[in-house]
């Protein structure tokens, strides 16, 4: 495990030391003081890792709105406990536990919960590349092909802005993103970061065109075309990630005021990876395209 | 429903605009429901007024249609917006 590291706009340390942090810094560190018990809401998820979660509070956080402590627990692995003042999280040991472990689940779910519940990011759930000085971003349903298509660009010589979960915000009249980390996954494995991207954008950018992947069978053609209104509403909705009970209001807004500001297309991705180049010409020559528009 | 019913809608709802299209968010329920362009100046109206009588007579003023018309079409967008839990009704 490295040091230090990059993630969704900030530097992560894996040290003990206080010292000052600057806003875009954060400590991770060993503890063992942790009392599950004095946490008393819980609240439970879903995932696809064959692991128990959840993330544990002091006060009812439907009620009270975003805490300042809280801890994430991956039952028999690691307890997580984050305060959103200090920007320090520490962590206990479990039995099960493992550094690959750690590192998987502080990258995956517990930064992005940290930086939600502070209120500094949307997070997306989408593959995202640069094209043309933007991140261009790829949504879908499961399986539509957003790792396989962003894969294919990173092959193409793009550099990698997100893998999975995308940090927005709003700065200056317009929506940007602070680019993930450097793993990318084309393939699916439980609990596993995947591998580094040999181009890896770290930092902020510009979301430009964003495309919702709809498969269709090989033989039927690529075709692109534009979202508006509701219908890209709902898609922006349903790609949401870290949807904690916390800053409702304001992150239905945010949703709304993005949706008003991006530009989304649907393009049918052919079920034939040999197409795969066509739909990568076929994005590359409609973001030319729309550049030239907007 | 008469003309006496009050109509409050949720105060966990509100509406959002998106490319022109009007769209009502639940933060309670976290659902989303599109308005056509009618819904949308009915539902502008009653946010501001929870006299029924009062909001068919500001609707007569943008609708070109009977009172008794626009008091059906009223009564049957407040019971849709009841059914979806985005109103309340005394």
């Amino acid at each position: 495990m490295n040091k230090h590291f990059y993630a969704y706009g900030h530097t992560i340390f894996f040290q003990s030391s206080s010292q000052n942090l600057s806003q875009n810094q954060i400590i991770i560190h060993k503890c063992n003081g942790i009392s599950i018990n004095d946490f008393t809401y819980k609240h439970s998820f879903e995932n696809n890792q064959n692991r128990v979660i959840y993330l544990k509070t002091k006060e009812n956080i439907e009620l009270n709105g975003a805490p300042e402590e809280w801890i994430f627990v991956v039952e028999d692995v690691v307890v997580f406990l984050c305060n959103i003042k200090t920007q320090k999280i520490c962590y206990k040991e479990g039995p099960k536990f493992s550094k690959t472990l750690l590192e998987y689940w502080l990258i995956h779910i517990v930064l992005p919960m940290h930086l939600t519940i502070q209120n500094k990011f949307y997070f997306l759930h989408t593959g995202s590349v640069v094209v043309d000085r933007k991140a261009v971003l790829f949504m879908g349903e499961s399986y539509a092909g957003k790792s396989t298509l962003t894969d294919f660009f990173l092959k193409k010589g793009h550099s990698l802005v997100s893998d999975d979960k995308l940090a927005t915000f709003y700065k200056d009249d317009s929506f940007h993103c602070f680019s993930s980390h450097k793993y990318h996954r084309p393939y699916r494995k439980m609990e596993d970061l995947g591998v580094e991207a040999t181009k890896f954008y770290s930092g902020e950018v510009n979301i430009g065109n964003v495309y919702w992947l709809t498969p269709v069978k090989a033989t039927q053609s690529v075709e692109i075309k534009h979202l508006s209104g509701v219908k890209k509403f709902e898609r922006l909705r349903y790609s949401t990630e870290m949807d904690l009970y916390i800053n409702k209001r304001k992150r239905f807004e945010y949703l709304g005021r993005l949706a008003n500001s991006i530009n989304m297309y649907e393009i049918q991705i052919p079920n034939d990876l040999n197409r795969l180049e066509e739909v990568y010409e076929k994005i590359i020559e409609h973001i030319q395209k729309t550049n030239k528009e907007f | 429903m008469t003309l006496d019913t009050k109509v409050h809608i949720k105060e966990t709802v509100f509406l959002q605009e998106v490319d022109g299209e009007t769209i009502l968010l639940d933060t309670e329920s976290e659902e989303y429901f599109s308005l056509n362009e009618v819904g949308s100046i009915f539902y502008h109206i009653l946010k501001e007024e929870d006299d029924l009588r009062v909001i068919v007579d500001e609707l007569s003023t943008h609708f070109d249609l009977s009172k008794e018309k626009l008091q059906r079409d009223l009564f049957a967008f407040i019971e849709t917006l009841s059914e979806k839990k985005l109103v309340t009704i005394d």
